[in-house]
């Protein structure tokens, strides 16, 4: 089973990073974050509060029935990045799997339907055994063959 | 088919792509065998010319830098000159020790050349028997060639930026080849090896920026990148895992070396650190995000993602017991990815 890992896509959200003169002071995506959270809410799951993470992003939490899966959205400028984060372990077992694939499956469906987010696709963790794909990577974000669109 | 001339062939030992001065190369040999490193080479020099005009005051630091830069790899040049040495002494062996297939295409047998070879050197001294002032002479001019090869005050400064970056890259190629070549005949590889790596090392201590402007980021993301970190750094127990409040922040679990710059903090967050690959650049430059992919590195596998990404506090607490397990880890991480 392939495991879809990384989401990208773009959003009518204005743009709130916040910095100076010459420097980035808080890199942007809370605004985003904090509506998929709201979105999230709405499907029946607890958010956890947002935890800014510099230049990594905005990670909050999500969960149902004792399940818990952790999203890390990172705002690049010309699209936006959420990535899943699965505990350790916890991926092998049937039940969060399950879990998980519910979780997606509605975060998709919810986010098709918000007319404030657009181009959404899926990558899933391939050719990089060790980290997460880069959609802005060869390619750009065209769609891949490891890219899926659910409908 | 009759052979190349003999001073031809003999100009691939002089181990340089650019002629040294007063020998004439000809054939198919005066085409430059091995062109990527000095492509690479130039196209970085363009933009950092491009820089360095737009920002005088870094002007001696960027040409100290393509100094180091080109010694750098002038060092990487005479080792491939010298590892294509021995491949050719080999081949030369080989024929000498089975002339038969030279006989059948009709060319000069390793013996002849060497008899030829010997002929020339022969020549040269009865000559120079004759007529002794010419190997003074002569002496001279290859001291001079030298001194225009290697120092950069013996001969003239180039009438723009670019072509300055290069005559100072070129010279430092020359410089590093050199040493290559003194390094390898006093104790081998290893310090040849060495002496690669300290060049590059004060190259990026001088001039951090070459570094990100050769990856492909513009002149001011580089000089941003390049930059002192003042980030969050990266925390090795996860802040969702809830760690004790004292820890969390603490040096203990905050990876974030003094004094490195935003794009090695990047780089080396990148590498043990899966889920961070991009980071948003400010929006006044044209390259949008600095992206791990550029920086050529690979990630560390997943135990040495757990050993490099421990704060130098937490590793000296620990100890031998620490040292032991990042050995282990480190082998395992660095293979287990290859």
């Amino acid at each position: 089973m392939t495991l879809l890992q990384v989401a990208a896509f773009t959003s009518d959200f204005p743009d709130d990073m916040v910095e100076d003169e010459h420097d980035i002071i808080q890199f942007g995506g809370k605004g985003v974050s904090e509506a998929i959270g709201a979105i999230l809410s709405g499907l029946g799951y607890s958010v956890g509060e947002l935890d800014y993470q510099g230049e990594r992003g905005w990670e909050f939490s999500a969960g149902a029935e004792g399940q818990q899966i952790w999203l890390l959205l990172s705002d690049l400028g010309d699209y936006l990045m959420l990535q899943v984060e699965d505990p350790s372990f916890m991926g092998l077992r049937p039940k969060y799997r399950q879990f998980r694939e519910h979780f997606l499956s509605g975060l998709t469906d919810a986010l098709n339907r918000d007319g404030r987010f657009h181009d959404l696709l899926w990558f899933a963790a391939v050719g990089d055994p060790f980290g997460f794909p880069d959609p802005a990577g060869e390619g750009g974000r065209r769609p891949a063959p490891q890219a899926w669109r659910w409908s | 088919m009759a052979s190349p001339p003999l001073q031809s062939r003999a100009r691939v030992v002089t181990k340089s792509y650019r002629p040294m001065r007063g020998i004439e190369v000809v054939g198919p040999l005066a085409r430059p065998e091995y062109e990527s490193p000095s492509d690479i080479a130039a196209k970085a020099r363009s933009a950092a010319a491009a820089y360095v005009d737009r920002h005088p005051e870094h002007r001696s630091k960027a040409m100290m830098a393509a100094n180091i830069a080109g010694a750098g790899a002038g060092v990487v040049r005479g080792g491939y000159h010298m590892a294509k040495g021995l491949v050719d002494a080999a081949a030369f062996v080989q024929r000498a020790a089975n002339p038969l297939p030279d006989v059948l295409l009709g060319r000069k047998t390793a013996g002849q050349q060497t008899i030829d070879l010997a002929g020339a050197i022969g020549d040269y001294v009865i000559e120079g028997r004759a007529d002794p002032s010419r190997l003074g002479r002569d002496a001279k001019q290859a001291v001079a060639n030298a001194k225009a090869d290697l120092f950069p005050s013996a001969t003239p400064v180039a009438a723009n930026t670019a072509d300055e970056l290069a005559r100072r890259f070129s010279i430092g190629m020359n410089q590093g080849e050199l040493g290559a070549n003194v390094a390898s005949l006093a104790v081998g590889g290893p310090l040849a090896k060495a002496v690669g790596k300290a060049g590059e090392v004060m190259a990026l201590q001088r001039f951090p920026a070459a570094r990100y402007i050769a990856q492909g980021y513009s002149p001011e993301a580089a000089a941003y990148l390049a930059e002192p970190y003042s980030g969050m750094g990266s925390h090795w127990v996860p802040r969702r895992t809830k760690p004790p409040s004292w820890f969390v922040d603490s040096d203990y679990n905050v990876l974030k070396p003094r004094g490195i710059t935003r794009g090695e903090m990047y780089e080396l967050h990148a590498r043990v650190d899966p889920k961070f690959s991009t980071a948003r650049l400010p929006p006044r430059f044209a390259d949008r995000s600095w992206r791990f992919e550029k920086s050529g590195l690979r990630r560390h596998g997943p135990l040495a993602q757990v050993w490099h990404g421990m704060p130098g506090a937490t590793k000296a607490k620990g100890g031998g017991s620490l040292a032991a397990f990042g050995s282990g880890a480190h082998q395992l991480g660095e293979e287990g990815y290859q």
